[in-house]
């Protein structure tokens, strides 16, 4: 084991000392001994290849201690986003219970319940965007699923919210359209998050969300009078429009990179 | 704590053969004295060591599969046996028909025969692992670094140790290639109308793993060559030709109808550089497809080159399909891919694999050349078959690895009765010749 000892001083003269090297290193040597060890037991009788085995296992040992800091660091930064959401949460769940209580004992009028079902609403959207961000770290198509549920979660949260102060806040007649509203929201957003996360198939979920919402969007504004039926129901042929369109420009990108594709051949024939 | 390894692509795809075949690869090489135990032992613990999926087991959990790596003793590898010459058949084909489940702790084992001064290597890994191109180039490089450490006492320390997955394959295309191959989608795996068969005896209880080899002698193989560049046929179309009409005769096949023979292709083929990938499976298939036996056998190796020009001509030749393999395998939990991969996947009923030549310079041990020696792929469950072909010195042998009967192995004889008669009627002019 002289030679990997002798191996471990020498990369750490490049290395300042300090508590964390000095750790460090007393760890790396604990587990070069113990893979010695592990070796001479599963047959390799030969200390020479079984040091040299160990040497080529750690070919960067100033990297690895870099990588251990940056781990440390990395832990330490969670343990204090943890600690400061815990914090927020609560001091956030008291202004609302405050500003509740000011409300219910003040003003009285009934609705001072919307305030908790929108502090509520906060805590969970927030929650939510974290849990979106952890998971779409993680590339497998299961947990963008996951996201994206959540992402339609949060945003009917926040559209059911609207809908309750619009009723008993300022009583309009046609607050129920923040469902169908939400709805065409939550296409809108979909369509986006495909985009931006890069899936294969988002194309065919322009092609699906666009008629869509176009429909739910002809029946609010029809109902609510903004425009009369005969016109309205025209949103559903000009949303099949903006689908072949689609179409058209994908097969035109397909084309060019075919032809990309041929050009290469030629550069690259033997 | 249990160190874990992902389950790559091909290691998923080859876990699912399991209903059609045994997933073993096998080698036996023979060398004219006696090698050094200790260290052989040496180099492969050090090689198990680098690639530590040789000592893993294969954890089917339904969900995400994956390697667990387990611990072991080069002695549970590697067995020693001194033997009298007149067992050592006998030996090597027990050794050789042996299966290593995925969930054992060991993917590879390794039998030394010694035997009159002389030395037998035989070799089994599991296909999981990595294909016979990869176990071709694994085992050159364990000779190389074996004379290295006997001769020059270098520590047996250069082994490929890179990604083991599916996508190295596309690293080396131009960009645009490379996006166009993997959206790849289409399956090209093939549903024959007329599913013919190698023409095998029902499943019974007494069906054992046999593999039946036949040689043909060192002088035919530059009468082949020479033979299909006639002909503008490669070695690889000539025996394909071969085994078509082989199989006509043999199996009776309507003369009118079409067959399909699957053969094996390297998808290193599309790699400039493999140095900076692991050992790992890096295969597809080329469907040969003649329409008609034809007048002649002639005839029907006109009709395998056009069928496989046709192939070579495509630039992504063998990376069909992938994509769709990769998705399937990504959006759903693996026991659910598996049963969806089945429906869409048909495992080739009728199988070739040109594994090549085995290099005798580059399988010398201390100066030592191998004096014989063959590889061939996994025992194929009836009705499937795949033939397999080396090379060494010249001399080819074509291996067939099958779980049959004696019935079935006699069939197979007579398969290679017809393949040797067949592959001297397309060499007929150069033998006169000579």
């Amino acid at each position: 084991m002289k030679t990997v000892l002798g191996f471990i001083d020498e990369a750490f003269r490049q290395i300042p000392e300090t508590d964390s090297a000095y750790k460090f290193k007393m760890q790396l040597v604990s587990e070069v001994t113990e893979r010695a060890n592990e070796l001479t037991h599963r047959g390799i009788k030969d200390e020479k290849v079984i040091e040299d085995l160990i040497i080529s296992e750690h070919p960067d040992i100033k990297g690895e201690f870099e990588n251990v800091l940056r781990e440390e660091k990395r832990e330490k930064r969670r343990k204090h986003f943890v600690a400061l959401n815990s914090l927020g949460t609560i001091i956030f769940c008291l202004v609302v219970l405050i500003v509740f209580f000011i409300h219910l004992f003040k003003v009285d009028n009934g609705l001072s319940w919307i305030i908790l079902v929108a502090g509520a609403s906060v805590i969970s959207a927030y929650y939510t965007f974290l849990g979106c961000r952890r998971f779409i770290k993680k590339r497998e198509i299961i947990f963008h699923i996951t996201t994206r549920l959540q992402l339609a979660f949060t945003i009917m949260l926040a559209f059911a919210l609207a809908f309750f102060i619009m009723l008993f806040k300022f009583n309009i007649i046609h607050s129920w359209v923040m469902f169908p509203a939400g709805a065409i929201a939550v296409l809108v957003c979909d369509g986006l998050f495909a985009h931006f996360s890069h899936q294969r198939f988002a194309v065919f979920m322009y092609l699906a969300y666009i008629p869509l919402a176009a429909a739910i969007l002809c029946v609010i504004l029809a109902v609510t009078g903004a425009v009369s039926w005969q016109t309205g129901w025209l949103l559903i042929p000009l949303a099949l429009i903006a689908d072949a369109v689609i179409i058209a420009i994908r097969l035109i990108i397909g084309k060019k990179d075919n032809e990309e594709v041929e050009e290469d051949s030629v550069w690259n024939a033997d | 704590m249990e160190r874990r390894l992902k389950a790559e692509l091909w290691d998923k795809m080859h876990y699912l053969f399991r209903d059609y075949n045994d997933r073993m690869v096998h080698v036996e090489l023979h060398y004219d004295f006696e090698i050094n135990i200790d260290a052989f032992k040496t180099v492969l613990a050090c090689f198990f060591e680098k690639a530590p999926v040789f000592h893993s087991s294969f954890t089917d959990n339904h969900i995400s599969p994956y390697w667990v790596v387990k611990d072991y003793n080069i002695d549970d590898v590697v067995e020693v046996n001194d033997i009298e010459e007149e067992d050592l058949d006998h030996k090597i084909n027990a050794f050789l028909c042996q299966c290593l489940p995925p969930e054992s702790d060991l993917q590879m084992k390794v039998l030394i025969l010694r035997h009159s001064g002389k030395t037998t290597v035989c070799m089994i890994e599991n296909h999981m692992c990595m294909d016979g191109g990869d176990f071709k180039s694994f085992l050159k490089t364990f000779c190389k670094n074996y004379n290295d450490y006997v001769e020059k006492g270098i520590s047996p320390l250069d082994l490929r140790t890179g990604s083991r997955s599916y996508k190295s394959v596309y690293k080396d295309l131009s960009k645009t290639d490379s996006k166009a191959a993997q959206n790849l989608y289409k399956n090209l795996s093939v549903k024959d109308k007329y599913a013919h068969k190698f023409p095998f005896k029902e499943s019974s209880d007494e069906d054992y793993s046999f593999i039946a080899r036949r040689r043909i002698s060192a002088e035919k193989f530059p009468m082949i060559k020479a033979a299909g560049k006639k002909r503008g046929a490669t070695i690889n179309d000539m025996l394909t030709a071969a085994y078509f009409y082989s199989l006509y005769e043999l199996a009776g096949f309507n003369p009118d109808e079409p067959t399909t023979i699957s053969c094996a292709i390297d998808l290193r083929r599309h790699m400039k550089d493999v140095s900076v990938t692991g050992y790992t499976n890096q295969t597809s298939w080329m469907q040969c497809r003649v329409p008609e036996l034809g007048r002649d056998i002639f005839e029907t190796l006109q009709y395998v080159v056009r069928s496989s020009n046709m192939f070579k001509q495509d630039k992504f030749m063998g990376l069909y399909g992938l994509p769709l393999l990769s998705l399937g395998y990504r959006i759903m939990p693996h026991a659910a891919s598996e049963e969806i991969i089945k429906i869409g996947y048909s495992n080739p009923l009728l199988a070739m694999s040109n594994i090549g030549i085995l290099e005798v310079d580059k399988l010398a041990l201390e100066g030592h050349e191998p004096t014989d020696g063959f590889m061939s792929g996994a025992v194929k469950y009836k009705p499937f078959v795949l033939l397999s072909a080396t090379s060494m010195r010249n001399e080819m042998t074509l291996s067939m690895c099958v779980r049959g009967s004696d019935e079935d192995k006699q069939i197979v004889s007579r398969f290679f009765d017809l393949m040797e008669k067949n592959i001297d009627l397309l060499i007929a002019d150069e033998m006169k010749t000579d």
